[in-house]
């Protein structure tokens, strides 16, 4: 019987207790800090879209390339422009102005307004990187302690198929090792990219195989809109 | 009055266009004269997807079959020819199944110098067994490019040139990349040092440009010394956003043998036209 009686007081307690720590914790985080948890990662993104499978990718526009000289063997690959859901691009973009997370270098204004996609590249860009691209595609790179790293992001996607797409589907983001360094390879905002991790010493460098700190490199990237946007 | 030195350059693009229609069936309707290695002088390829026996993931014999050109109208990424797609692991010289399991097939022996590895027919190796991720493989893993030995196994001496118009992506130790104006991410990795000049992150280069040479350079160590340790062979891959028709992969390494051997016959006929002394096949003496 007393047991009885003591319960709801002692869960009174807990929550009482739960309430005077958080907010003994939250009085010394700044309003950046805070609105920083809200930021999603890039890896997050890509999960919240994949769930499970690669994304569909909508209502396409064939993309005509002028061949210098058509094949007389084989057929060329059909090339689609997908489209890009900018609502969902935008929505992210503010979430990391919000939380503070913005390219260290500025991207100079006359790409972006070429670059009709939204662009991921790297929060600490060091001054000696490069953003170019034109209309549907763009590459950032930047120099790194030991390792280089490149972004590739494109809206023309070539038709090929293989039996290894579905092992790519189940995955959502795939990070894996190559010749020289680590990728990742996504679908985001209907668009199609890559970060890649070009290692000086491949052998020698732990980080050149890790997956977590692949993984790591993508997340530390933050999504600016480009094409006037 | 037909003059012979043009009579004989009818007559050459006449048996290599018709050498070129029965290669895509993996091999050559009307048999072509041999050379002194007993290989045939004209380009004959085996067809796309078709590696050498056992040497696919899981011990299988197949890579990818589809048989799309993903670079229509690029420049085959060797300056001049002969050049020979085909594997490095699995030639004369490779380490073969050693590296990955006693199920997988051994090397054939010898060294890289063997003439069978400068001999035609091509080989795809795309896919090849190799522990790393290659998406469109069909086991999931594999090599992510295909892998070409220029005419000799000399160092530093063939170039690689620019496939496309584009500007220089990151300049690694092993790799270089080339962003083409067509949108995609061509790499070219084993390469010497220095570069040809002005190759650097940034620059603006243009179709058939100069590079770099091809050589043997898998890393680089902390005492700035190279690490040489594969054959003399350039390895190239093409990087794109891909789908299947309905879903979006996202951007990675794509087959690419069949936009290779395009390009390759593009570069036979132009090097036939413009200097009709080279002979078409060259072994590699050195090692």
């Amino acid at each position: 019987m007393v047991y009885t009686l003591m319960r709801p007081a002692s869960h009174f307690s807990i929550k009482m207790t739960c309430f005077l720590a958080l907010s003994f914790v939250f009085q010394f985080l700044t309003p950046e800090m805070a609105l920083a948890q809200s930021a999603p990662t890039i890896s997050q993104l890509v999960a919240a879209e994949n769930r499970g499978q690669a994304p569909a990718i909508g209502k396409t526009q064939t993309v005509a390339k002028q061949l210098a000289a058509p094949s007389r063997d084989f057929r060329q690959a059909r090339q689609v422009r997908v489209p890009i859901d900018w609502a969902a691009a935008k929505k992210a973009t503010i979430a990391y102005q919000r939380a503070g997370r913005m390219p260290k270098a500025a991207l100079a204004q006359s790409v972006m307004d070429e670059i009709a996609m939204p662009i991921i590249v790297p929060e600490k860009m060091p001054a000696n990187g490069h953003v170019f691209g034109k209309d549907y595609y763009y590459h950032a790179i930047s120099r790194h302690d030991g390792y280089s790293v490149s972004v590739h992001g494109t809206c023309v996607l070539s038709e090929i198929r293989s039996p290894g797409d579905k092992k790519a589907a189940a995955d959502g983001m795939q990070i894996f090792q190559t010749e020289d360094g680590m990728a990742a390879s996504f679908s985001l905002f209907g668009a199609a990219y890559s970060v890649m991790m070009v290692c000086d010493d491949p052998a020698g460098d732990s980080r050149c195989k890790s997956t977590a700190f692949m993984k790591k490199l993508v997340d530390s990237m933050v999504v600016q809109i480009g094409g006037g946007k | 009055m037909i003059k012979p030195r043009s009579f004989l350059l009818v007559l050459a693009s006449l048996f290599l266009l018709a050498c070129e229609s029965g290669g895509g069936g993996g091999g050559p309707i009307i048999t072509p004269p041999t050379g002194s290695t007993g290989t045939p002088l004209f380009f004959t390829y085996d067809p796309p997807g078709d590696l050498i026996d056992g040497t696919g993931r899981g011990v299988t014999s197949v890579g990818v079959t589809d048989t799309a050109i993903v670079a229509p109208g690029m420049r085959f990424p060797i300056e001049s020819g002969p050049a020979y797609a085909n594997s490095q692991v699995w030639g004369h010289g490779g380490a073969g199944g050693s590296i990955f399991g006693p199920s997988y097939p051994p090397a054939p022996g010898g060294t890289q110098g063997d003439a069978a590895n400068y001999s035609y027919p091509w080989k795809d190796n795309f896919c090849e067994n190799r522990g790393w991720n290659a998406p469109k493989c069909p086991a999931g893993k594999g090599h992510q490019g295909q892998d070409i030995r220029p005419s000799t196994c000399e160092v530093n001496k063939h170039w690689v040139v620019a496939t496309e118009n584009g500007r220089i992506g990151v300049v690694g130790t092993v790799s270089v990349e080339l962003v083409t104006d067509t949108g995609q991410v061509h790499r070219y990795l084993h390469l010497q040092r220095p570069l040809a000049p002005g190759i650097v992150s940034g620059a603006r280069v243009g179709k058939g440009q100069k590079i770099g040479r091809i050589s043997n350079i898998t890393g680089r160590k902390s005492d700035g010394s190279f690490v040489r340790g594969t054959t003399v062979h350039l390895h190239f891959e093409i990087w794109d956003g891909n789908s299947d028709g309905s879903r979006n992969y996202g951007v990675g390494p794509l087959p690419l043998y069949t936009s290779l051997v395009d390009s390759y016959k593009r570069l036979l006929r132009s090097d036939l036209q413009s200097n009709f002394k080279k002979p078409l096949v060259q072994p590699c003496h050195t090692h």
